[in-house]
């Protein structure tokens, strides 16, 4: 086992150097000089030159990606252009908000959506089981900063219930953002852990529970819970991305001071250090997560933990078939 | 005369579908006697699993639905039992062993679990350690070391999950065995294996056996008695000898003149022509006459009764042939 | 296993999933609300002056309640937000169409590609895949739009981008999958060039799951060019779409509700109706995923 995650861990490291040389190559297409920028309209071509060199712009392409990478592997991100700030510092402060409103809303989003799905699945076509489907219809087709500026309007204007922005109120401040976040996750949830359960629910080794005299309760919760999460997992760990994704927007509507607004604000400021640095960040702790989910997955399912034990068959078989 | 230990009158079990009703079963009456093996043969979609399902009242959830007939096992009548009744007589008193070992354990419990599983369904007093050794008792019954009982259905084949899935049947000592099949997904050699290891727990234990299976050599080999299976009822109900040497209904004959025969060489199999009929379209009269060659007026207008002779039944218009008014 | 050979896909079978389809009463909904919408967003300029009603700015006629001259009453510079709305649509439906038309034809031939051929050039294929998958198809459409400049092209070219690497994966899939079955090894064995063998015998089953994947990532291409256009990275003003009018609403909803509901409104049916769309032709197609 040991010795997957290892290797996992090795085949993870190409793929962030991928990732980095992705965005870098992208911002090298951003019209508009940054140094103009810092330096203002009015700078003397001299100005411009040294600043330049200062900030390594002369250098070719491949040269600078290099550096780069070099510089992260030492934990160097990099200065803000604007300000001079380090934006592995600026990185370091506003992760943490980032990771709090992520890890908060996958877990509402499991703690409401699995009992929903299982309830649904159990009772299908019940009224239970027509409300869940239309919840996750309608949370699915919803924008989220939308939601989040109802919430807003609701809670906080109106209600006068949570605060409409920032994080100055402790995990008070996080519940609008987090139901924010969550929802479009919640839906993926609910209807992914339905089908599984109903998928389940129809196996051969179920109707052997029920031959046993096994009740209901102990049917689901010790026969089909289990085996319906292997899929479900899969899917929490895959949307992981596409929640650190939405976290920008959700970080925008309520002002929190997480990496998405530091990404954003980078992109309007066109400071490429601080892009860099915010993109290869999210993109490591997404891959970091899809990794943990595999190993969870692999602790669920002894198929697959034998599997990794034995690991490139797989690749092995994908061959052979040519 | 011997103890009645099941007995079903007149079963009918619909599917109801979105397009149309399944008459699955029709009409379907048999008795099985304490202490005795009694194979059911049929085609594929005879109704043969929906008849065992019924039994053990595990139809599907809202689409299967027993419309009509009684179900009484030991005296009790099992249609009308509530469900907690019906869970302590499941796995305790009436076990299942499924046609597919591949799939009818769960892959993520320990076989050794599963096996413990039916025994503290039905044992409250039974503690962890007593549990344990009957695991292993009934693992080494069956034929596999109980060192492997910490093992996953994935690291066995599929005669070794299918020993599993009978050390679970067994497990609780049931009065009656119900097998859907019981070999028809293994390797012939296998299938030999499993059907002698199945005789041989039967006789020991003293359990009763309905055997579902379209096999007639398994038949033969293993039933006491035997119901022929068309259509959702039986059509012909005997002793194995008397189903095997004078067979009577034109389905049953052309069963047995479809399986191969060593002694006689020269003979060419003679298949049955056509298929079964659709359980949504079920033909007016016996459901046989479309692929009957002795069709006659009558089979297609009238439903036969049963025709006895000495406990040898037959629903065929054969042999009621110069008495139109029955 | 469900394979359509090509005989089959005759006039009768699409009848029989027309007849599937009509079955599901949501999804005919959804058919008839997208209908609408599609023909609102087509017949804007009947009932609309783009200049005068979407564009023009009237101090005199800022935040009026409906009436019978502004249906949904008028927005923050006096313009009528029914007309807004309905050329929202237009732009809506013109971007989420393009990506998913973009995102998914390339994404057919690198799927193709790397499952047909397999080997090293399917290996380097998915790698990059994996690459572009690894940043969230938010955060690269936003990286690309920060590029290239905010506007409502390079916001196409950014999503479609975004888009391509999951089509791939998923059409690869299907095609490793076909390519192992024997009517692909049986046509191999008499002969049949590759082209043909892709273009005749595995296309056609896979062309019905993609027109269902296409259909579905509409709705979340509507939400995603609604979201980049909120944070300022999409559709600028003043030009109409459903997430900037939201962004620009942002000031003023506390007072005026109605800014926030109607445009969100609009992106919820449309999207709804969509995914609607979507799934009942996922089931109608295919039985077996119920």
């Amino acid at each position: 086992m040991l010795k997957y995650i290892v290797r996992r861990l090795l085949i993870m490291l190409p793929i962030i150097l991928g990732i980095i040389f992705i965005v870098f190559s992208i911002l090298e297409f951003t019209p508009g000089d940054p140094v103009s920028m810092i330096l203002g309209q009015d700078a003397t071509p001299e100005l411009i030159k040294l600043k330049r060199e200062e900030l390594g712009l002369n250098k070719p392409f491949l040269t600078r990606y290099i550096t780069y990478v070099l510089d992260i592997v030492r934990g160097d991100f990099g200065t803000m252009y604007a300000s001079g700030n380090s934006v592995g510092e600026a990185i370091a402060r506003r992760l943490p908000v980032t990771l709090e409103l992520s890890i908060l809303s996958i877990l509402l989003a499991v703690i409401v959506g699995i009992p929903l799905g299982v309830l649904s699945a159990v009772k299908q076509y019940s009224i239970i089981d027509i409300f869940s489907i239309l919840f996750a219809m309608i949370l699915s087709a919803m924008p989220g900063f939308w939601l989040g500026l109802m919430l807003i309007l609701i809670f906080s204007t109106k209600l006068g219930l949570f605060p409409s922005f920032g994080v100055g109120d402790g995990l008070i401040s996080f519940i609008l953002p987090c139901i924010t976040l969550s929802a479009t996750y919640t839906a993926v949830i609910v209807r992914m852990t339905r089908s599984c359960m109903l998928e389940v629910i129809n196996q051969d080794y179920v109707r052997t529970a029920r031959a046993k005299g096994a009740t209901e309760s102990h049917i689901i919760g010790k026969h089909a819970l289990r085996n319906a999460m292997l899929p479900v997992l899969t899917t929490v760990g895959m949307y992981f991305g596409a929640l650190m994704g939405g976290a920008v927007i959700a970080e925008t509507v309520f002002s929190l001071p997480g990496l998405g607004t530091l990404l954003v604000s980078g992109i309007t400021a066109k400071d490429t250090p601080t892009v860099l640095g915010c993109v290869t960040v999210i993109a490591t702790s997404i891959s970091l997560i899809n990794l943990s989910v595999d190993v969870a997955y692999a602790y669920i399912d002894p198929r697959i933990k034998a599997q990794y034990a034995s690991m490139g068959l797989v690749k092995v078989k994908v061959r052979k078939r040519k | 005369m011997s103890e009645i230990l099941l007995e079903i009158k007149d079963l009918e079990v619909q599917y109801l579908t979105m397009d149309a009703t399944i008459r699955a079963v029709n009409g379907l009456s048999l008795i099985l006697n304490r202490g005795e093996t009694l194979g059911v043969v049929g085609e594929t979609g005879a109704g043969k699993t929906t008849l065992a399902l019924s039994i053990m009242q595990l139809l599907p959830k809202k689409i299967g639905r027993i419309v009509g007939g009684c179900i009484e096992f030991a005296g009790q009548s099992l249609l009308n039992a509530s469900a907690k009744a019906m869970r302590s007589v499941r796995g305790d008193e009436i076990a299942m062993i499924f046609q597919d070992p591949m799939t009818s354990l769960n892959p993520v419990m320990t076989i050794g679990d599963q096996i413990a599983e039916m025994i503290e369904l039905h044992s409250t007093d039974k503690n962890k350690k007593e549990i344990s050794v009957k695991v292993d008792e009934l693992l080494e019954v069956v034929g596999i070391p109980a060192t492997r009982k910490a093992e996953y259905p994935h690291q066995f084949s599929g005669g070794m999950r299918q020993r599993v899935v009978i050390a679970i049947a067994l497990a609780c000592n049931p009065t009656l065995l119900i097998a859907d099949e019981p070999t028809t997904a293994l390797d012939v050699t296998i299938q030999a294996q499993v059907l002698e290891m199945m005789e041989d727990l039967k006789t020991r234990l003293n359990t009763s056996m309905l055997l579902i299976t379209h096999d007639l050599g398994v038949v033969a080999a293993m039933c006491d008695s035997v119901a022929v299976m068309y259509a959702g009822r039986i059509i012909e109900y005997g002793t194995v000898e008397q189903i095997f040497d004078s067979p009577r209904h034109p389905y049953t004959i052309g069963l047995l003149n479809a399986i191969p025969n060593l002694e006689n060489k020269s003979h060419r199999l003679i298949p049955i022509e056509g298929l079964m009929p659709n359980p949504a379209l079920l033909p007016i009269g016996c459901s046989f006459h479309p692929r009957c060659k002795k069709c006659m007026e009558i089979c297609r207008r009238q439903n036969p009764i049963n025709f006895d002779d000495a406990g040898h039944r037959v629903a065929c218009h054969l042999y009621f042939s110069n008495t139109e008014d029955t | 296993m469900r394979m359509k050979g090509r005989t089959e896909r005759a006039e009768g079978q699409f009848i029989e999933i027309w007849r599937r389809f009509k079955r599901n009463k949501a999804a005919v909904a959804g058919l008839v609300v997208f209908s609408f919408v599609v023909l609102m967003a087509l017949s804007a300029d009947l009932f609309f002056n783009y200049e005068e009603d979407v564009i023009r700015q009237n101090a005199m006629e800022r935040f009026q309640p409906p009436s019978a001259e502004h249906l949904l009453g008028t927005d923050q510079y006096g313009r009528d937000m029914l007309a807004r709305i309905v050329y929202g649509a237009r732009m809506s439906l013109l971007i989420s169409l393009s990506v998913t038309v973009m995102s998914t034809l390339p994404g057919l031939v690198v799927g193709f590609i790397a499952g047909y051929f397999g080997g090293k050039l399917d290996s380097i294929l998915m790698r990059i895949c994996d690459m572009f998958m690894a940043i969230p198809a938010l955060l690269m459409a936003i990286t690309i739009v920060a590029a290239l400049g905010p506007s409502v092209t390079n916001l196409i070219i950014a999503l479609s981008i975004s888009g391509i690497p999951s089509t791939a994966r998923f059409t690869r899939s299907m095609v490793l999958r076909l390519r192992g079955e024997e009517f692909v090894e049986s046509a191999r064995a008499v002969g049949t060039s590759d082209f043909r063998i892709m273009y005749r015998h595995i296309f056609p089953n896979i062309v019905s799951l993609t027109i269902v994947n296409a259909t579905l990532s509409l709705g979340s291409m509507i939400l995603a060019s609604a979201g980049l256009s909120f944070i300022g990275l999409g559709v600028k003003p003043p030009a109409p779409e459903w997430g900037a009018m939201l962004s620009n609403a942002r000031n003023y909803f506390t007072d005026h509700p109605s800014l926030l509901l109607i445009p969100g409104a609009a992106i919820l049916i449309t999207v709804l109706s969509v995914n609607l769309l979507g799934d009942g032709l996922r089931d109608a197609l295919d039985p077996k995923t119920k």
